[in-house]
């Protein structure tokens, strides 16, 4: 009969325990260690991509509108979270990250939520998306758009947005390859007179604002742009219908 | 008697024994819980200790997402606990079914079965915050004594 | 006022508040020392008492398939039984029952507690304690032996050549001829005691009929609450009787004049055993299986008291 580890254990008789004294002594987790994972509300911007390929579907949005805009609030719930860092990963303004904590104990599982909500204001959504010449339509702002509001026809050479699906989160302008992607105010529309046009001065006659001057003889259109207010008074009298705003 | 039921309450949260129920884990949780009692963060200097029978347990700690086969098993060892019990919650399964929330085959969270006193979020969470955990389910284990004897 | 006197030295010293006191610390001492062995703190010496007080204080479930008197009676059987075990061991050199035949009292006295195990885990309906039960009574008759034979050995030591079973004999005897374990004849005696001590109490590597998460505690498994209490009671009491045992047969009584020194050296001589005996073996060894405990006792621990009784009986 062999007792291996009989002198083992008396030596460690007399020597000290190699226990952590753990509440007594404070206990740090070490670097990367994903624990309790924090938001910051300012920098995101609601694209939604960290609900999507989040697994156990811990992340929940609500959005409220509010005088000014929308709030919309997202609830980060750690006792569904897996500590994947998937959503860490994915979220293209790096507004989640995860913290070094691990103290999640609590006698209500709704302490153990992180919450974050800021307001969107109305007034941005006057930017839109615009695509510059240089589109060589390579469909990739398409494939990586988390709301799929971009659609591009690579043989029809015909590039599309739908604004009211895009949330402006900026993946596409990212992506695209020639960088010919951006958040443009949109342009004022204004007067243009078409190749039809055979100066019968009809429009410069019915202008209220006299914005418009038209020389017969050598064949010229002008348009005074800061005195036309846009009343489309023109486009109506016009024979040719060779006015428009664009 | 008042001494001898002071003695006695503080007695439940000085000597807590832990029955420990895996309803379909990963195992993940169960490998956390024993590490607690190795050499290095050793809970069995608070008195903690891990018991074969739950009629000899004060608080259970109950890992996994319910699963269909274990539900039937786990109200039968939940009911066979004597008083005063603290139950505890262990890591995210059974708080809200982690990653197999929707399965056919998840019942859903502890919280329908018995009330959760402590839960320990995490997956897995660490044997400190496992130990967190237990020391405070010890206390509230004095808290229950004491309003038992009432 | 022999009835007070008779009554006092039951319930206080040494009989019920000191042995369970000393037997207590005994357990908490071999919790302790086991803890610091496998290098971690352990906890505190007076755990034991903490989980008396805590099981006092839990709620008694009987289950429905269960004997209810047997079930709750059990343990008081074995508590009276070790309590009578207590004023038969001489602590700090005051004998209080005293016969001729005090070692075949002892051995009838140490079946009690492990039947009434028996018989409460019997009680208790479960099919766990049933397997628990079989393996109690396996290693009841697995220690018998080699004890009886060590009873034997001491008892012809003393007579000088009869067979003498008191006690008493066997403390004057050592005050005349010095410590029984000197003597060469005797020394393998000691060694099969020191080994059947922790199958008594029921610590490993020979609990394989007890406190097992094999078979969920065996004989105890639908226990909970003061009978609960009791039988954790009962099992460190047996761990003072049985070290005290030792202590009083081989090592003898020291005579220092004061009643509490003597007390306490007695006391100490017993932590040293347990440690020696419980401890350090529960630290280095796994748990037998049953076949291999009975070929243990009936082969190696038999046969070693056995070469002792042969060297008492052929005169040395």
């Amino acid at each position: 009969m062999m007792f291996p580890y009989l002198p083992l254990a008396i030596r460690n008789f007399f020597t000290r325990p190699s226990t952590v004294q753990f509440p007594k002594v404070p206990v740090e987790a070490k670097k990367n260690y994903r624990g309790w994972l924090a938001y910051d509300p300012e920098k995101c911007v609601n694209c939604g991509m960290c609900i999507k390929v989040c697994s156990p579907s811990a992340i929940t949005r609500t959005v409220e509108p509010v005088e000014g805009g929308e709030k919309i609030t997202y609830e980060f719930n750690m006792t569904s979270c897996t500590f994947c860092a998937t959503c860490v990963d994915f979220c293209s303004t790096k507004a989640i990250h995860m913290t070094e904590n691990y103290h999640m104990v609590s006698e209500d599982p709704k302490d153990l939520v992180t919450v974050g909500s800021r307001i969107k204001e109305t007034k941005n959504k006057n930017k839109k998306l615009t695509c510059g010449d240089a589109c060589v339509f390579c469909t990739l702002c398409a494939k990586n758009c988390p709301e799929e509001a971009i659609t591009v026809d690579r043989a029809e050479k015909k590039w599309e947005v739908d604004h009211s699906a895009c949330v402006k989160c900026g993946i596409c302008v990212e992506k695209c390859p020639k960088k010919c992607l951006s958040f443009e105010e949109p342009a004022e529309e204004k007067l243009t007179c078409g190749d039809d046009c055979v100066f019968c001065t009809l429009c410069a006659k019915n202008c209220p604002q006299d914005a418009i001057t038209v020389d017969r003889a050598e064949k010229k259109w002008e348009v005074d742009h800061s005195a036309c207010v846009k009343c489309g008074i023109c486009v109506d009298k016009c024979p040719k219908k060779c006015l428009s705003f664009q | 008697m008042s001494v001898l039921s002071k003695i006695i309450a503080d007695s439940a949260s000085k000597s807590p024994w832990i029955y420990h129920i895996n309803t379909g884990s990963c195992n993940g949780c169960d490998i956390e819980l024993v590490a607690v009692l190795t050499p290095r963060y050793d809970a069995e200097r608070f008195g903690f200790k891990l018991t074969g029978s739950p009629r000899h347990a004060d608080i259970v700690v109950v890992s996994g997402p319910i699963t269909t086969q274990s539900e039937e098993r786990l109200k039968r060892t939940l009911e066979q606990v004597p008083e005063p019990k603290c139950v505890v919650s262990l890591g995210s399964c059974p708080q809200s079914g982690n990653v197999f929330k929707g399965s056919y085959s998840i019942e859903g969270p502890l919280e329908k079965y018995v009330h959760v006193d402590v839960t320990v979020a995490g997956c897995t969470p660490k044997p400190e915050a496992v130990i967190e955990g237990l020391y405070k389910a010890a206390g509230i284990l004095k808290k229950k004594r004491e309003a038992m004897k009432k | 006022m022999i009835v007070l006197t008779t009554i006092l030295q039951i319930l206080i010293f040494p009989g019920f508040l000191f042995a369970s006191f000393i037997g207590l610390l005994l357990a908490g001492i071999d919790r302790k020392v086991l803890a610091r062995m496998q290098h971690r703190i352990g906890p505190p010496i007076i755990q034991p008492m903490y989980d008396f007080f805590k099981l006092c204080g839990k709620e008694t479930i009987v289950p429905a398939a269960a004997n209810r008197h047997v079930y709750m009676l059990a343990p008081w059987a074995s508590l009276c039984s070790l309590i009578v075990m207590c004023l038969f061991i001489p602590v700090g050199g005051l004998t209080f029952f005293s016969g001729n035949a005090d070692l075949i009292i002892i051995i009838y006295l140490l079946t009690i507690p492990a039947v009434c195990l028996i018989i409460g885990g019997s009680s208790s309906g479960s099919p766990y304690a049933a397997v628990g039960i079989s393996r109690e009574m396996v290693t009841m008759i697995a220690y018998e032996l080699p004890l009886i034979i060590v009873f034997l050995a001491i008892a012809r030591v003393v007579g000088r050549g009869e067979l003498v079973f008191s006690i008493k004999t066997v403390a004057e005897y050592q005050i005349a001829n010095g410590a029984l374990v000197s003597h060469i004849a005797l020394i393998p005696a000691a060694i099969a005691f020191l080994l059947i001590i922790p199958a008594e109490v029921g610590t490993q590597p020979f609990d394989t009929a007890e406190a097992e998460t094999e078979i969920c505690e065996g004989p105890l498994v639908e226990y909970s609450g003061k009978p609960l209490a009791l039988f954790k009671l009962n099992s460190s009491l047996k761990m003072f009787i049985m070290s005290a045992l030792f202590t009083t047969l081989f090592i003898g009584v020291v005579y220092t004049g004061n009643v509490i020194a003597d007390v306490v050296i007695f006391v100490a001589i017993c932590c040293l055993v347990t440690i020696i005996c419980m401890t350090l073996v529960h630290a280095v060894t796994a748990r037998l299986k049953i076949e291999h405990l009975f070929k243990f006792y009936w082969t190696v621990v038999a046969g070693i008291a056995l070469v002792s009784l042969i060297l008492v009986w052929a005169g040395l």
